[in-house]
């Protein structure tokens, strides 16, 4: 078990190896020169030679790329002579347009992102499975058939058009809530969750649907195979059949899809923070893109594979605790 | 009074092409410490009689009547089946490996009934299931109470199967095609170890299988089903030697032997069993039977098993106790 | 004596199972079939015979050993000059149903071996007359899988077969998924066939009354290995080797009388595992005449006094099990 996690682990150091070095390389392929930007309208060529050498631009590429992966693992200083400044472990560079450390951003807008994505999948899990198993239970009846075409209606309609007419209804029209904006969790919690309640509904909603119908698809499969059958015949409830017995394997393949979904979120919420004007990672990176500041946008596409990568391997060991025959083979 | 009797059963289930009566009228009795093998083809409604038995379908309709130890099943409260499910009348399946819980310890698998039937404490059903293991010949049994049924063998697992089963102390077993997915091998194995826990605990086994060399070894008595009924009941002495009903004879004809002659070429039966969602009429088997006569109703009036009747009957118009 | 039709030689193969672990599904396997013969390969799953018959038809590439058809080396043929070879080699599986493309027409199914291999021939009367063959009706010819019955769908599966005119076909258990009552038309089917076209079989089977009925020599596998091979006669009733002994002893006889009389060995425990074979013989676990030599030395297939078998201690006489007829 512990050589199982081991690999899983030094698995997830290479792929986000991968990723660094793939990011890296499409901005260094990319036309685009920072210090010719940070330079701005009165620029000479000895100016931009100057810039070059302060943002180590003038090194090849590999010292560059090194010079970055130095920097995630201890910290670096950036510049030289005067100009030099230090930036602290983790070092994901600095940001052109904010004049700040790129994780000092990231660490500023995790808490929002975070919040939202898991106020969002607690509501879509237990939602969504819900009515999933629920569905699964009464196969074919008219619930069943008015719950999938429900789910189908949620996971057709775009976050972007979902977020606005809640916008529009509940703070414009009604007036039940306040226009979302991010209060801290630590400060007031009540005013977080009143603040939030809307993105939560808004992106779970979606992800309800498709966990309803994911789920119900799992049960039905389940429920079908010989060992229920041997559950009931050794006389279980109903209840203990479905849940211990059911349940148990119907829940493999949603853990898998939740592992996933809940990394990609981590990563940024991109449509649901714009939606809702909330500082999140999503909104940081559409900010980075716009201003083409580089680093951001490094340090958001590490952090999103950081997150994917992270949950996939936690879902592995999640699996073999779950499931006795991943542990022993 | 007999431990089972199963009177004019009939099972059917709704389609999207209408209703398809897989059991159509079964009836018979069976007896603590009597084997009872019901031997048919695929879709001849052997297994729909047993899961029937035990109360197993969600959606079919039965009807007709099925006592267990004096007490009905057709028609009574899920509740009631359910706990005498387990407890009174267990079930082994066919595959064990597919029949088990891939994710729960085979002690916990077994205990749970103990547990639930008994309001035994874990301890005391954790003892037990260790007891039946042993019993069922697995060796060091305390020990594998821990594993998982994909670290057990074929046989292990159908003997894991039958603990299970037995861990309640039923009066009547159920085992449908108990050895059908095993090696030859295992199969003599299990059916040893089946008529032995039958010995030890006086059970009622109702051995459902499609294999005559099975029931050869281990049916008191046979009953023959083809297309949702029966069509011959009887000891299975005497069915083998004296096969009365056309089919029988037929299956016994077609069957490849150890002991036949290798060079004769097999004598099969023609064509292939009837739809159920539109059954012939008359005797289901007088499109492929080589005895119909037409002197004989066999084409306008179905045949049945006369109910009571001598210990060796079988329903065709050729015979004198079926007119 | 001609030479055989097909000649295997050391055929071996191996599966990957995991890190740095492999199965030795099938460990060095000698089989010849003559022209004309039905060669029966039985043995209980994970014996390796359904592995040995897809080498056969190289459907799957051997780890190891020779295959010669027709004088030919084909071990390790290309595909393209394999596809001359596909002719005369043919498959016919267990499951008539996965086996058979359930959007295909029968007429497809059966002809589209025929379009590849032999272009010349009218692919729709050469169909219907094998269609006729088989047993199943001209008409047939545009329906679709799911609209047969099992012994109907077999039957296909046979015509596609044979539409080549193929002049060796592996058989990889075509009867042990169908119903009593049709098993014996298929079998009748098949020797009707080997009959009229002079066809050789390999017939894998688990059914030891079936290959009786079907095979005129036998190979019995055990962990992947051929352990005794004998013509029928032989087999059935002096088998040499106690494996083969147990293993006919263990089938049931569908007769109370005999059934209820006879002394019966049963063997203790399952087949091993072929990813963690015993040292020696690989019955030894489970063979009543074990002895020393058995854990340290692997008999190898031999020619002996009791026929071609491998065993330290082959069975003298008659056995005490089963008595022929």
């Amino acid at each position: 078990m512990a050589g199982f996690a081991l690999r899983r682990v030094a698995g997830l150091v290479l792929v986000l190896l991968t990723v660094c070095a793939a990011t890296f390389a499409i901005f260094y392929l990319l036309p685009s020169d920072p210090a010719l930007q940070a330079c701005g309208k009165s620029c000479t060529t000895e100016r931009i030679a100057e810039l070059h050498r302060q943002m180590g631009l003038d090194k090849p590429v590999w010292q560059q790329f090194a010079d970055y992966l130095g920097g995630i693992v201890g910290g670096r200083t950036i510049g030289t002579g005067d100009l030099a400044v230090r930036c602290g472990f983790p070092c994901f560079g600095f940001s052109y347009q904010a004049d700040r450390p790129v994780w000092d951003l990231m660490v500023d807008r995790l808490p929002t992102t975070a919040s939202i994505a898991a106020g969002a999948a607690v509501l879509w899990l237990v939602i969504g499975l819900s009515v999933g198993i629920g569905s699964a239970l009464r196969k074919g009846s008219g619930l069943d058939r008015s719950l999938m075409a429900a789910t189908l209606t949620a996971a057709s309609l775009p976050v972007f058009f979902t977020g606005l007419m809640a916008l529009y209804l509940v703070v414009q029209v009604a007036g039940l809530l306040p226009f979302p904006t991010y209060v801290d969790f630590g400060d007031d919690p009540l005013g977080w969750a009143r603040n939030l309640i809307l993105p939560w509904i808004v992106l779970a909603l979606l992800y309800a649907a498709m966990y309803a119908r994911l789920s119900r698809s799992s049960m039905i499969e389940t429920l079908s195979e010989p060992y229920i059958r041997t559950a009931r015949a050794k006389g279980l409830p109903e209840r203990v059949v479905v849940i211990k017995h059911g349940l148990r394997s119907a829940l493999t393949p949603i853990v898998t899809v939740f592992g996933m979904d809940l990394g990609t979120l981590l990563g940024g919420a991109i449509i649901t923070e714009s939606v809702f004007g909330l500082p999140g990672i999503g909104q940081l990176t559409i900010d980075a893109i716009n201003k083409s500041d580089q680093p951001v946008v490094m340090g958001v596409a590490l952090l999103a594979a950081f997150f994917i990568t992270l949950f996939t391997v936690l879902v592995d060991l999640l699996y073999a605790v779950v499931d006795p025959r991943v542990r022993v083979s | 009074m007999s431990l089972l009797e199963v009177r004019d059963l009939r099972v059917t289930f709704t389609t999207g092409r209408g209703a398809l009566r897989a059991v159509d009228g079964l009836s018979f009795t069976l007896d603590r410490g009597r084997t009872l093998s019901i031997v048919g083809e695929s879709g001849s409604g052997k297994s729909v009689s047993s899961l029937a038995i035990m109360g197993l379908h969600r959606d079919a309709a039965v009807e007709g009547s099925i006592e267990v130890d004096g007490v009905q099943v057709v028609g009574a409260p899920a509740d009631q089946v359910r706990r005498m499910r387990g407890r009174r009348m267990a079930m082994v399946f066919q595959d064990p490996l597919s029949s088990l819980h891939p994710a729960y310890a085979v002690g916990e698998q077994i205990a749970e009934a103990y547990r639930l039937h008994f309001g035994a404490g874990r301890r005391a059903a954790r003892l037990r299931a260790a007891e039946v293991l042993g019993e069922v010949g697995i060796p060091d049994p305390k020990r594998r109470l821990a594993e998982y049924p994909h670290q057990f063998s074929g046989g292990m697992r159908q003997r894991v199967m039958i603990a299970m089963a037995l861990a309640c102390e039923p009066e009547l077993l159920i085992a449908d095609e108990p050895t059908t997915a095993l090696d030859v091998t295992v199969q003599a194995q299990i059916l040893e170890l089946i008529a032995r826990v039958q010995q030890d605990h006086g059970l009622a086994v109702l051995m459902i299988t499609h294999d005559l060399g099975v029931v050869a070894r281990a049916a008191d008595e046979v009953l023959i089903m083809y297309a949702g009924a029966a069509v011959e009941h009887g000891p299975a002495l005497t069915v083998f030697a004296e096969p009365r009903h056309p089919y029988t004879r037929g299956l016994l004809n077609c069957l490849p032997r150890l002991d036949g002659d290798a060079e004769a070429a097999l004598i099969p039966i023609p064509g292939n069993p009837p739809s159920l969602l539109s059954p012939p009429d008359g005797c289901r088997f007088h499109p492929r039977c080589a005895e119909r006569q037409e002197r004989l109703p066999c084409a306008v009036s179905r045949p049945l098993l006369p109910q009571p009747g001598p210990a060796h009957r079988a329903a065709c118009h050729l015979l004198e106790e079926t007119r | 004596m001609t030479a055989p039709l097909l000649e295997v030689a050391g055929l071996a193969k191996t599966f990957p199972a995991g890190r740095r672990r492999v199965i030795q599904a099938v460990d060095g396997v000698d089989l010849t079939v003559h022209a004309g013969e039905t060669l029966g390969l039985v043995g209980e799953s994970g014996c390796g015979k359904s592995t040995t018959g897809r080498m056969l038809v190289r459907l799957l590439d051997p780890s190891a050993g020779r295959i010669t058809f027709a004088g030919q080396d084909i071990t390790h043929l290309g595909q393209r000059r394999m596809r001359p070879l596909r002719r005369e080699l043919q498959m016919i599986f267990q499951d008539p149903f996965s086996s058979l493309n359930p959007r295909h027409t029968v007429g497809e199914i059966i002809g589209t071996p025929l379009r590849i291999l032999r272009p010349e021939v009218d692919e729709r009367a050469a169909v219907r007359q094998m269609l006729d063959r088989v047993g199943l009706a001209a008409e047939h010819i545009d329906r679709y899988p799911h609209q047969f019955s099992g012994g109907q769908a077999q039957r296909i599966g046979i015509a596609r077969a044979l539409i080549t005119e193929p002049r060796l076909v592996v058989a990889d258990e075509p009867v042990s998924a169908l119903d009593v009552s049709i098993q014996a038309q298929i079998i009748n089917l098949l020797a009707e066939l080997r009959r009229d076209l002079g066809l050789s079989y390999v017939f894998i089977a688990h059914d030891l009354a079936v290959v009786r009925q079907v095979c005129t020599r036998i190979a019995v596998m055990y962990l992947g290995r051929v352990v005794e091979v004998a013509d029928r006669e032989q087999l059935y009733t002096a088998p040499a080797h106690p494996y083969t002994q147990a293993l006919l002893s263990a089938v049931p006889v569908p007769d109370p009388l005999v059934e209820r009389t006879r002394t019966r060995i049963v063997l203790s425990g399952d087949p091993p595992n072929p990813a963690d074979p015993p040292s020696g013989c690989a019955f030894r676990p489970r063979c009543p005449k074990a002895a020393d030599l058995c854990r340290v030395e692997r008999p190898e297939l031999v020619r002996t006094s009791r026929g071609v078998v491998a065993c330290h201690f082959p069975e003298p006489a008659i056995p005490s099990g089963y008595e022929g007829p």
